[in-house]
């Protein structure tokens, strides 16, 4: 227990700084696609966890990408809707046998298929109400679609990398 | 009482998602208190630190850049100081009167943070009220204008620049001395801006340059703000659509000059009186 709280910690302050000093400045096709590799962190607390606590992570995260971005409130609310969902997200993706003790959110352990469902979901939810609050005062459906098309694809590739380059295959 | 607290219980993953939401939601919309408030932003002290480290290393690989930039400004510097003219006739000697007066004071700070891709972007700057930096001064690059002060703590600084939905500016034509409006709100590219409010008459074509007005409360007058792209006119509309090639380049920015205006005081005066009348 202590382990996976440690691993959290990490994770969530290696997450904000590689948010906010190196994928803040990353875009592509003229701004439409940007990372917010950050959600990361949500998407891999434990399944287990009680979602009051992951609710209160996400809303944690979310202000602290707020203040590296200067948009406060938007990331906070974004990042409070999937850790909400999540829940849901999970409990409806359940093998039919329930989940083990051991698993964890992740390709390892859930299978691509499990995966590929919970993250691109999580991320197309995240990313939608973003670029919806994002456009508050001038709001245009077209460049919403398009930001939250081009910005999950960006992110669910980085989503992968770095799953595959952190997480054990070993399950222990 | 107790079915109450019950349902409480039964919906308390909702009711906190509900109460952190609108938080959030209070956060987004109270945008002006926000300039405020500066714990929630990239001018606090960890943030504004951490930003700071990292820019420094960044700036290292830089330097070549930098030192390029710097040496082109004092050349077009030296070329308008007194060094490089010489006197027509003896007659006339040129004494350091009374007839001018200092107007402005000049501070230079680095890019601590800075972003372009956002809708409404931010730049962070190392120098705040400690550094005599307050809300309200001018910010320009080394060739152009990049916005102005928002928001201070002691030793960062907020800066909104042109490429912000809500930067507007009074500039001129060079060539014409029309004034139109400086904004950035149908732009999702940070090297363009508008300008509005150009009549349809005016004579302006692409390349004409664009200027800082003079006694604009901001800025000293005759800083070249940027070029023009693109110039139309949609049928039935009296302006030109003018886009324009800003001088800066937010996307390399690393050195800004913040512009104290002396008279700012006087002039906050006068507008405040023509309010009152």
């Amino acid at each position: 227990m202590s382990r996976t709280l440690f691993a959290n910690i990490i994770r969530f302050i290696f997450l904000v700084l590689l948010q906010g000093l190196i994928l803040f400045n990353v875009q592509l096709f003229d701004g439409n696609s940007l990372p917010y590799l950050y959600i990361y962190f949500i998407l891999m607390l434990p399944i287990r966890m009680s979602p009051i606590v992951v609710l209160i992570l996400s809303f944690a995260m979310g202000l602290a990408i707020d203040t590296f971005y200067n948009t406060p409130g938007v990331h906070a609310s974004a990042s409070l809707v999937i850790g909400f969902l999540r829940y849901y997200l999970i409990r409806t993706l359940a093998p039919r046998d329930s989940y083990d003790a051991m698993d964890r959110p992740t390709i390892y352990s859930m299978g691509l298929n499990w995966y590929l469902r919970y993250a691109i979901l999580l991320v197309i939810i995240h990313h939608g109400w973003l670029f919806v609050l994002d456009s508050i005062g001038s709001f245009n459906l077209w460049i919403i679609i398009k930001k939250t098309v081009l910005s999950s694809i960006f992110t669910f590739i980085l989503l992968v990398i770095t799953q595959y380059m952190f997480s054990k295959p070993i399950r222990s | 009482m107790r079915d109450l607290l019950k349902l409480v219980r039964k919906y308390q993953l909702f009711l906190l998602f509900l109460i952190l939401q609108i938080i959030s939601f209070f956060l987004i919309f109270s945008y002006n208190s926000f300039q405020k408030a500066t714990f929630l932003s990239s001018t606090n002290g960890i943030v504004g630190g951490v930003a700071k480290k990292s820019s420094e290393v960044s700036e290292f690989f830089n330097l070549k850049e930098i030192n390029q930039r710097l040496v082109e400004e004092n050349t077009r510097l030296k070329e308008n100081s007194k060094l490089s003219f010489h006197k027509v006739n003896d007659d006339y000697v040129v004494l350091d009167d009374s007839l001018w007066r200092k107007q402005y004071r000049f501070f230079s700070a680095d890019v601590v943070q800075s972003s372009i891709y956002q809708k409404n972007n931010y730049i962070t700057i190392d120098k705040g009220i400690g550094s005599s930096i307050e809300p309200g001064m001018g910010v320009m690059s080394s060739n152009g204008i990049v916005g102005k002060v928002i928001k201070c703590t002691k030793n960062f600084s907020l800066i909104m620049p042109v490429i912000h939905s809500q930067f507007t500016l009074n500039v001129i034509a060079k060539t014409t001395g029309n004034s139109g409006l400086l904004s950035w709100k149908e732009e999702n590219d940070y090297r363009y801006a508008n300008v509005d409010h150009i009549t349809k008459d005016t004579p302006l074509e692409k390349g004409d340059i664009f200027i800082t007005r003079p006694g604009s409360p901001l800025f000293p007058g005759g800083i070249e703000v940027g070029v023009i792209e693109e110039i139309s006119s949609a049928p039935g509309d009296n302006f030109h659509t003018i886009r324009l090639l800003l001088n800066t380049n937010f996307g390399k920015l690393r050195k800004t000059t913040l512009v104290y205006n002396i008279l700012k005081e006087e002039l906050d005066e006068l507008e405040e009186e023509m309010k009152n009348e």
